[in-house]
């Protein structure tokens, strides 16, 4: 998350949010089943009747503006028509068989949302399985979590790849370069797909460079395990940072009105935006329970208006990570070089820049479009 | 990458950190802050042993954390740095560099 041209924080807003929770007011004007590209309505191109599209029924996905378009939330809140990554109203993808692990500095597992979610956890400080946060404050992994991860419960909000299998894995706060790498082996060893990353150093030595880029291309049983890397929030050049590896998937932020979010770091190797949200509109996901976590407007839950709301580059990450789950549910010998590939060639070239080749060094390939990318993917 | 770089640092600062059970030497490289142990991270190439650069540089192995990659650490983390040095001129190092420790920068 962003703090005043800082790092990562939590964001005052001049006014409280009185949104109605009414589900009446949810409906969409989007749907995942059909969209209009180069002037011809294409179908989704996959038929299973084992796997049923489902309308999504999440009280507080009517403010996931990150997800698509609501247009009475959108209109109160000046948010582009556009500015979502075109997820839907209603899913058939949920990461059904894809192993995810995140790596961040703690996780609420007793949150109702992620029920039989979590599949394995570690903590690289104590080496035990107890991740919860080291401060009753602590909210980013949770946060993180959820995006990709909450349950379809009809209880709160939609999580991108809700029937994922998560392993969480806790890192320091001040961490050597041996257990930075000793986090990216137990993923490996613990069959993650993705790994998620919401953090970065800006200073990434060779080995641990080394140990990405050889999950990356030896992974997954020679496919490359995807690993997604937030590009940070400091409106500058991404630098020696992890997210400039070229492996890596470096995912910047794009804000309500569909550009660049002003934070959003930059530069050669960066592939991607994804919502990343600002001072007046952050990223609705969980929060750590009761009177842990920061949120103001709800006890479980960071909504979009809260005066502590989620923004960033690390917001930005989890949605096109849980966007490969669906991904890799759809089609599980997608390589890692394939997925890269799609992120490139079906994001949206939003903003005002010339993309060169498809490309951008503050826009990278565009803006994640998840319709695009699932109806690109054969069976 | 060569660590030479870290022969002219700016500043130097020595304090112990809670969970490293060692001293921390901290340097600032261009306003980033990292830390030094006793402990150096080598990656030999594919025909070389450890037991080589142990035995010359009188390091003692922690653990192989990958493949030809070891963590060692010197007897006097003062020499840290210049050890890595060394062990990075070495005919068979791949590279050598501290093992660093680094803030993890939420975002």
């Amino acid at each position: 998350m962003i703090k005043k041209l800082n790092y990562s924080f939590v964001i005052s807003l001049a006014f409280i949010f009185t949104a109605c929770g009414s589900t009446e007011n949810k409906s969409s004007s989007a749907t995942a089943l059909s969209f209009v590209e180069d002037n011809v309505t294409i179908e989704d191109n996959i038929t299973n009747e084992e796997n049923p599209t489902k309308l999504i029924a999440e009280p507080y996905f009517y403010q996931q503006w990150y997800l698509e378009k609501n247009e009475e939330f959108y209109t109160k809140n000046n948010i582009d028509e556009n500015a979502s990554i075109h997820f839907g109203t209603d899913y058939k993808y949920t990461g059904q068989g894809v192993t995810i692990a995140i790596i961040d500095d703690g996780l609420d597992t007793t949150h109702v949302e992620l029920n039989n979610t979590i599949i394995a956890t570690y903590d690289i400080s104590t080496k035990t399985t107890n991740v919860a946060h080291s401060s009753m404050s602590g909210y980013h992994g949770t946060a993180v979590t959820g995006i990709i991860g909450a349950k379809d419960n009809t209880i709160g909000i939609k999580g991108i790849a809700s029937n994922s299998q998560i392993i969480f894995l806790k890192h320091k706060e001040g961490m050597s370069d041996s257990e930075t790498i000793e986090l990216f082996n137990k993923a490996k060893e613990l069959g993650a797909d993705i790994i998620n990353c919401s953090w970065g150093t800006y200073n990434v030595s060779e080995s641990v460079k080394e140990v990405i880029q050889d999950l990356s291309i030896k992974g997954r049983d020679g496919k490359g395990i995807i690993i997604v890397f937030a590009t940070g929030n400091d409106g500058q050049d991404m630098g020696n940072d992890e997210s400039s590896i070229p492996e890596v998937i470096a995912v910047g932020s794009s804000d309500k009105e569909n550009l660049r979010a002003w934070y959003s770091n930059y530069g050669d190797n960066i592939d991607v935006l994804a919502p990343g949200g600002d001072f007046d509109l952050g990223i609705t996901t969980l929060d750590d329970t009761g009177e842990n976590g920061i949120g103001t407007l709800s006890e479980d839950y960071l909504l979009a208006n809260d005066e502590n709301s989620f923004i960033g580059t690390s917001a930005s990450a989890p949605i096109v990570t849980g966007t490969i789950a669906l991904m890799l549910e759809k089609n599980p010998n997608l390589t890692r070089v394939e997925v890269e590939n799609l992120l490139h060639n079906k994001s949206d070239k939003i903003g005002n820049l010339d993309y060169i080749d498809g490309f951008n060094e503050y826009y990278g390939y565009g803006k994640i479009n998840v319709f695009k990318l699932l109806y690109s993917i054969g069976i | 990458m060569r660590y030479m770089f870290l022969l002219v640092l700016l500043t130097v600062h020595i304090y112990a950190i809670e969970n490293f059970n060692t001293t921390v030497i901290t340097y600032k490289i261009n306003n980033i802050t990292v830390g030094i142990t006793n402990k150096i991270i080598i990656k030999l190439d594919n025909n070389q042993t450890i037991n080589k650069y142990l035995n010359d540089f009188n390091l003692t192995k922690i653990k192989q954390i990958g493949k030809n990659l070891f963590l060692v650490k010197v007897s006097d983390n003062n020499q840290t740095l210049k050890v890595s040095n060394q062990l990075t001129q070495m005919e068979g190092v791949k590279y050598a560099h501290p093992d660093f420790i680094k803030k993890i920068i939420k975002r």
